[in-house]
């Protein structure tokens, strides 16, 4: 009964100094604006999947910003994280349905993704296609080259 | 292609409340025994659905004013609550898409827009800046002097409202993006000048998917240049996506007087559902989507 008090005042304790702590980081004006879900530059935002060969996966994490010119970002963020040393979209333009036809007869466009890191392994390609790319749940499927290595990866937007 | 929105046209439930506010205006008239007509009577009621098909209105009375001059952009006191109509559909309708200075991914995004149609409105979410004029059961602006701030209310949506500050202030240095955004106005004549920061990407600026990302800056000019008529203007100000800031054409709102919100939960009653499960034939709801 003690130990359970002990542990009610250590965890009611530190609910209230990360409370305090918050409080004033916000007056601050130091408290970071959370990353919310992107949809509308198609790579911005929090990527997840695997990469790797028929045999073995490996998971894979990939950030991504948009300031209006350039990605920048990182795989894997973390003590080890690869910063992304180039991130670019290919699009090769649809074609909308003309006015008053059914939408559906448009051709879409079509987002091709090159991605480019120094891994420790060395300097690693991926090369892929976004599918359903305005939608929050879009995804990247493609190829990956390392050298001689290659195989596939596959992300998911977060 | 057809003006595509969440809550769109339900004729039957437009004759319901139609029948049932002539009826209201009936039994009003029968007890009071008058009309009570001012000297700024509004055109009679158009009815949900901005008007269309409606009889032409007669003269519009002049834009009516607080005591300190400054115009009245919603209900005038002593007459009927009002509301103003859908009226801006797609924002690059003036100059037409290809003088929208596009991104090429902006451009690719809108055309793909175009087939997939998911629109985040058409799944309760709220939509900020010009999309709040896009659905047909209206807006309503109500003014707090007091406050010193402008509520811009909307229904269609999730039922929820915009906050515009009137008193002077300016933007916080970290907005947390929404998707309403932080507004700021200020009045430059007649017309009410507001300036929207802090928007997400979770809605669309309009019907047809107009894209934009969190570095938009968003201006919006409101001109009631008379009782019927609010003229609305946007600039988009948004390196994000657009190579430069654009202006869009003057859209024209109508005043629909007598037309007060009503509760309208998108959530449990959603008026466009074929939207959400696939059935809209010219809509390709087959790829997998989560909202």
């Amino acid at each position: 009964m003690r130990l359970k008090s002990v542990r009610a005042f250590i965890l009611i304790g530190s609910v209230a100094c990360l409370v305090a702590w918050l409080a004033v980081a916000e007056r601050k004006g130091g408290l970071a604006v959370t990353a919310v879900a992107q949809e509308g530059y198609p790579l911005a935002g929090t990527w997840y999947g695997d990469y790797g060969t028929a045999s073995q996966k490996s998971d894979l994490t990939v950030v991504m910003k948009w300031d209006g010119k350039s990605v920048t970002g990182t795989v894997n963020p973390g003590p080890n994280a690869i910063p992304i040393k180039s991130a670019v979209m290919d699009i090769t333009p649809g074609k909308p349905a003309p006015e008053g036809r059914n939408s559906t007869t448009g051709i879409p466009p079509v987002f091709k993704v090159h991605l480019e890191f120094n891994a420790p392994g060395g300097p690693t390609v991926f090369e892929g296609t976004i599918q359903n790319p305005v939608a929050g749940n879009r995804r990247i499927s493609g190829t990956w080259t390392r050298g001689a290595e290659r195989g596939t990866f596959q992300l998911r937007h977060l | 292609m057809s003006f595509r929105i969440n809550g769109r046209d339900d004729s039957a439930m437009r004759m319901t409340r139609l029948f049932a506010k002539t009826a209201i205006l009936g039994l009003a008239i029968v007890l009071t025994g008058n009309i009570g007509v001012t000297a700024q009577a509004p055109a009679p009621a158009q009815g949900r659905g901005g008007g269309r098909g409606a009889a032409a209105a007669p003269p519009s009375a002049p834009t009516p004013r607080r005591a300190d001059g400054k115009p009245i952009l919603g209900s005038v006191p002593g007459q009927p609550v009002g509301g103003w109509g859908a009226g801006v559909t797609t924002l690059p309708r003036g100059g037409g898409l290809d003088e929208v200075p596009f991104q090429p991914w902006a451009r690719a995004v809108y055309d793909i827009r175009q087939i997939d149609q998911f629109e985040p409105h058409t799944r309760c979410k709220a939509s900020g800046v010009s999309r709040q004029f896009s659905t047909p059961y209206g807006t309503e602006f109500v003014e707090v002097p007091d406050l010193q701030r402008m509520y811009i209310m909307d229904n269609g949506g999730p039922n929820s409202y915009r906050i515009i500050y009137l008193d002077g202030r300016s933007f916080p240095p970290s907005i947390a993006p929404t998707n309403y955004g932080y507004s700021i106005g200020h009045w430059e004549g007649d017309t009410l000048v507001v300036e929207t920061r802090g928007l997400n990407e979770k809605f669309w600026m309009d019907t047809r998917g107009t894209p934009h990302t969190a570095q938009l800056k968003f201006t919006e000019r409101f001109t009631r240049s008379d009782m019927n008529t609010l003229k609305y203007q946007a600039t988009i100000d948004d390196p994000g996506t657009y190579t430069k800031p654009w202006t869009t054409t003057v859209f024209e709102l109508r005043w629909r007087p007598g037309d007060e919100l009503f509760e309208y939960i998108c959530q449990q009653s959603n008026y466009g559902p074929e939207l959400m499960v696939g059935s809209q034939e010219d809509v390709d709801n087959t790829r997998f989507f989560v909202p």
